[in-house]
């Protein structure tokens, strides 16, 4: 009964999701292909693809990420032992390297990050600022709620950058309330937490991970494009959409950039659009790159791997036109803002239907809808 | 729940792909073989949150009047409580449920900008001298026929609540809320009694905006905001009956599953109602233009231009972009934001130059003098 009803209430979007597979020109054809080889992709072999992503891509951007957050940690106490200028400045920079490296992980939300809630609980942003100051207050450090924005990176952007109008308020603030000492670090403690047990969680998930070579959901061509789809879309719509007011009638919101208080946004988008081209590429054979070229993936003549590049630098060109922080210049220049939001979404045809129908995976994820009463 | 949504969207994916490369019935309607009625008279409507809303609108609206009588001060927490429905401050005639409110249906980004109006009005409403430019009061026009409350800078903040309001609570959620794709990607097939399916519910709802009978535009009794705006206009832009049919084509064509006849009265709905703020501001400024040396007469007319230009930023298929929008209120008034701006220093030029541009950009150049 409740299967049926939920059957009915999705067949818009499925239908739609199937006129997207179809109108892309290249279905070949349908199979029941429960953990068997993936037709589409002829004879191409799907293991070393999954071997390559897991061990070369995957488990090395965790690995750099725990290892900046394990600095971040080791700042994180020294200054909240010893709040001085110099010891702000190392965790400011400790933060603002783990914050990219966790660009290079974001895409992989699935498996053992999504058991852990990875995502939500390293970069749920923008920060609920009244709620964070009202834990911080309370000194109530419970981060079990996925759906809570008052952790992660986005809450020590604030504790590190904005807590007063500079520096030094930001020190005074750390001397003289105790309370902004204790929730940094427990919200140091969560993310690296989090970060270990998916570390660990990956050392036995990777051997299953590399066998699943089947195209339904769940395997692991599957998890990979829906991976690098999802984050996709969340780097088109909450980098720069929401920001830009494309979403909401032209209206800007500057302070719903990522890293608002440490203005960094733009760095994070150029590293997260990086780390999109290098789940798309691979690192050398062996990638959802080289897989389209084996079986000559095209689009009106073109190779799919190249008009997806292009358009990756095309987007990044885009991006790299913007100077400063991302918070004014949605007010300054929000034409350029909406120029790079347009030529990173072009991107999504590419990535999210062309792409997925020739190699016979399905997009299944679900679009966060825009936050409209 | 997401494992099953996935299966879910794979089978049908994998059905629909079988289904087009070779073969079975799909059961495809064809858009003639259901009527478009001529009223909006359809199974299953309901849109009383709405008719609500525009009631208690209607009563705010009223109220506002009042301080156009000189010394007939405005209570704030009463306006305040009225745009949020809190009902044992608001005073209300009507009756009204308690979840019904204005405030939160009003785009969110601009629910403080009408607060402000409101205790704008309050304190503007408190003088007890006439109006000049430097002191709000109430300022009669030469006739002495008119008079209105008018702020230390000329604005009629009054007006400018109500016609924003329009805009920014009636012609949003009519244009970007309820025919947007969040109200409009939902079940259609599940029946309830008395508000029909989930997608039928969101058009009613849609139309319950307009504020006009269900046989206009045959019928104009009772006609409010945008659906008596649309009948001043009518001569001059003959908008009455595109905006109504699109209305019924579009529930028709949800009744019926015609998906693509329904995101056809969408863009229709959005393309004709911009004509009713976007025409209504031409008139305003032009009647401004006329009667541009009777102060009173004059700024209430920039004021209910204003609001309406400003009204016309809440559709998401805008003729006018925020950023012209801007520039049109900075050539009326000086400034975009209401608490800046100053009509005693109006210009006959700088009005006719907005007006041109407005028409401009609405596609309306040839019919602006007649607005």
């Amino acid at each position: 009964m409740s299967i049926h009803k939920r059957f009915k209430a999705n067949t818009y979007g499925a239908a739609f999701a199937a006129l997207l597979l179809v109108f892309s020109g290249n279905f070949y054809s349908c199979k029941d292909d429960e953990g068997n080889q993936n037709l589409c992709l002829q004879d191409y072999d799907v293991k070393p693809l999954l071997s390559h992503y897991s061990s070369d891509i995957i488990i090395p951007a965790y690995n750099e990420l725990k290892s900046e957050c394990t600095v971040l940690q080791a700042h994180n106490d020294q200054f909240v032992l010893d709040p001085t200028s110099a010891n702000l400045d190392s965790v400011q920079a400790a933060f603002k390297r783990s914050y990219l490296a966790w660009q290079s992980a974001a895409p992989f939300d699935f498996g053992p990050a999504e058991t852990h809630f990875l995502a939500n609980g390293l970069n749920n942003y923008p920060l609920n600022v009244l709620q964070t100051r009202a834990k911080i207050q309370a000194l109530d450090t419970n981060f079990s709620s996925p759906d809570e924005y008052t952790k992660g990176f986005p809450a020590l952007d604030l504790l590190y950058f904005g807590l007063g109008e500079n520096d030094a308020a930001t020190i005074d603030s750390f001397n003289s309330n105790v309370n902004y000492q204790r929730y940094a670090q427990a919200v140091v403690n969560d993310m690296l937490q989090r970060l270990e047990d998916v570390v660990l969680d990956w050392q036995t998930f990777a051997s299953e991970f590399n066998n699943r070579i089947g195209t339904a959901s769940g395997e692991g061509l599957s998890l990979i494009i829906n991976g690098l789809n999802k984050n996709y879309e969340e780097i088109k719509r909450n980098k720069l959409g929401v920001p830009s007011g494309v979403l909401s009638l032209g209206f800007t919101n500057p302070t719903e950039v990522e890293a608002y208080h440490s203005g960094i946004s733009l760095e994070l988008i150029v590293r997260s659009l990086e780390a999109s081209k290098q789940v798309f590429n691979g690192k050398g054979s062996n990638s959802l790159a080289s897989a389209l070229d084996y079986i000559e993936a095209q689009k009106n003549g073109d190779k799919i791997s190249t008009l997806v590049n292009e358009q990756f630098d095309l987007g990044m060109a885009s991006v790299l036109q913007l100077n400063g922080r991302l918070s004014d210049l949605v007010d300054t220049d929000n034409e350029a803002v909406i120029k790079a939001y347009k030529d990173v979404a072009e991107q999504v045809v590419l990535l999210k239907s062309d792409m997925p129908s020739v190699m016979c995976i399905a997009i299944t994820y679900v679009d966060n809808p825009s936050d409209s009463d | 729940m997401r494992k099953t949504l996935s299966i879910f969207s794979l089978l049908t994916l994998i059905g629909f792909g079988l289904g087009f490369q070779s073969c079975t019935d799909d059961d495809v309607i064809e858009p003639s073989t259901y009527s478009v009625p001529s009223s909006y008279n359809f199974d299953n409507v309901s849109y009383s949150g709405q008719t609500q809303r525009i009631g208690q609108f209607t009563e705010l609206k009223n109220y506002l009047k009042t301080a156009n009588t000189m010394g007939t001060g405005l209570d704030e927490a009463k306006l305040l409580a009225m745009f949020s429905n809190d009902a044992t401050k608001a005073g209300w005639a009507g009756t009204y449920e308690d979840s019904k409110q204005m405030k939160n249906k009003t785009f969110a980004a601009v629910q403080p900008v009408f607060d402000q109006l409101l205790k704008d009005v309050a304190v503007s409403s408190a003088s007890t001298v006439v109006g000049t430019d430097g002191t709000a009061g109430v300022v009669n026009s030469k006739d002495n026929a008119k008079s209105y409350l008018l702020n230390a800078n000329g604005l009629e903040e009054g007006q400018v609540f109500e016609k924003g309001l329009i805009g920014a609570l009636l012609y949003y959620q009519i244009t970007a809320v309820y025919t947007g794709s969040d109200k409009m990607d939902v079940d259609n097939e599940e029946v309830i009694e008395g508000t029909g399916t989930k997608m039928e519910h969101h058009w009613d709802e849609a139309f319950g905006y307009f504020g006009v009978p269900t046989d206009f535009p045959t019928n104009t009794d009772n006609i409010v905001f945008l659906g008596s705006y649309s009948n001043k206009r009518n001569g001059v832009l003959n908008c009455n009956k595109p905006i109504m049919d699109a209305f019924l084509k579009g529930r028709a064509a949800i009744s019926n599953k015609d998906l693509t006849a329904r995101d056809e009265a969408i863009a229709k709905v959005r393309m004709e109602l911009e004509k009713v703020p976007a025409g209504s501001a031409i008139h305003y400024l032009n009647a401004a233009v006329k009667n541009f040396d009777d102060m009173a007469l004059r700024a209430h007319a920039l004021s209910e231009a204003i609001g309406f230009i400003y009204g016309l930023q809440f559709s998401p298929e805008k003729s006018v972009s925020n950023a012209e929008i801007e520039e049109i209120l900075v050539k009326i008034a000086g400034d975009k934001d209401f608490s800046k701006m100053n009509l005693y220093n109006a210009t006959i030029q700088n009005i006719e130059s907005a007006r041109d541009q407005l028409a401009d950009a609405v596609s309306m150049t040839s019919v602006k003098a007649d607005l």
